[in-house]
């Protein structure tokens, strides 16, 4: 079956650029331990199949899924952090951790609708949002390499947003 | 009613996501306030969850385009969003 061979082949391109990808979580959270949770959970996501469909580039996309999942502990962490500055314990507040199995299925079920509003916007559009969140350059960084005014940049992944955040009802469990 | 508070909420929350992202413009200050409008509603906390759990999904969508090409094809059109010439 071709999906099973190119997940499996994303998979492997993982392990053996597992090093590497600790190092784009390293960048990202404060400890080796947590880089390695990260990597983890990345690894976890790739091999259930995060996406439903081949990859051009898979080494691109094992990092950006690294990236990502780093930036979200990242967030996470300094929102407990506040909290306990709060003398609120995280865990007695109705904050839920890291992703379950379960949901893993369901979010790999909304990253491909996620895909299709995308693919809805105008090609510029998709540029920026690529370059911004997939890619993880400055919004000053896309300027120069799309060629274009910082405050359209800022337009344009604003309009990617709004198209993200009006998919709020697949957020509902 | 209830519908414009959901939304209201949801758009607050939504926003909040948007700006954590931007790391080096969201600091300690802006963390407390967070904070506060999470600790003032569980609906609040609710809101925030699910948007940045839907913020996260939108950063694993594989690329949809390809940027190179992109640019190439650009190159052979006028750029119609550039600032304008400071000799206009």
């Amino acid at each position: 079956m071709l999906s099973l061979s190119s997940e499996s082949s994303l998979g492997d391109v993982f392990v053996a650029n597992r090093a590497q990808l600790l190092h784009v979580a390293r960048r990202i959270v404060r400890t080796a331990d947590l880089a390695d949770d990260v990597v983890q959970e990345a690894y976890l996501r790739i091999a259930d199949g995060a996406c439903g469909r081949q990859i051009d580039k898979p080494m691109g996309y094992c990092c950006q899924v690294v990236r990502n999942l780093a930036l979200d502990h990242c967030r996470r962490q300094s929102l407990e952090a506040t909290y306990r500055t709060f003398d609120v314990d995280v865990e007695t507040l109705d904050v839920p951790g890291p992703a379950s199995p379960d949901r893993m299925m369901r979010d790999r079920q909304v990253v491909g609708m996620i895909e299709k509003a995308l693919a809805a916007l105008s090609p510029r559009t998709r540029v920026a949002f690529q370059l911004y969140r997939l890619e993880g350059l400055t919004q000053r960084d896309i300027a120069a390499h799309m060629g274009c005014a910082l405050g359209l940049v800022n337009r344009l992944i604003a309009e990617a947003d709004e198209a993200i955040g009006a998919m709020r009802h697949l957020m509902n469990d | 009613m209830a519908q414009e508070q959901d939304d209201l909420i949801w758009r607050t929350a939504w926003d909040w996501v948007r700006r954590e992202h931007d790391r080096e413009n969201f600091g300690e200050r802006a963390r407390v306030e967070l904070v506060t409008w999470l600790l003032a509603d569980p609906a609040h906390r609710e809101a925030h969850d699910k948007a940045a759990r839907l913020w996260l999904l939108a950063g694993l969508v594989p690329p949809t385009i390809d940027v190179d090409a992109w640019k190439k094809s650009q190159g052979q059109t006028a750029p119609e969003d550039t600032e304008p010439g400071r000799d206009a």
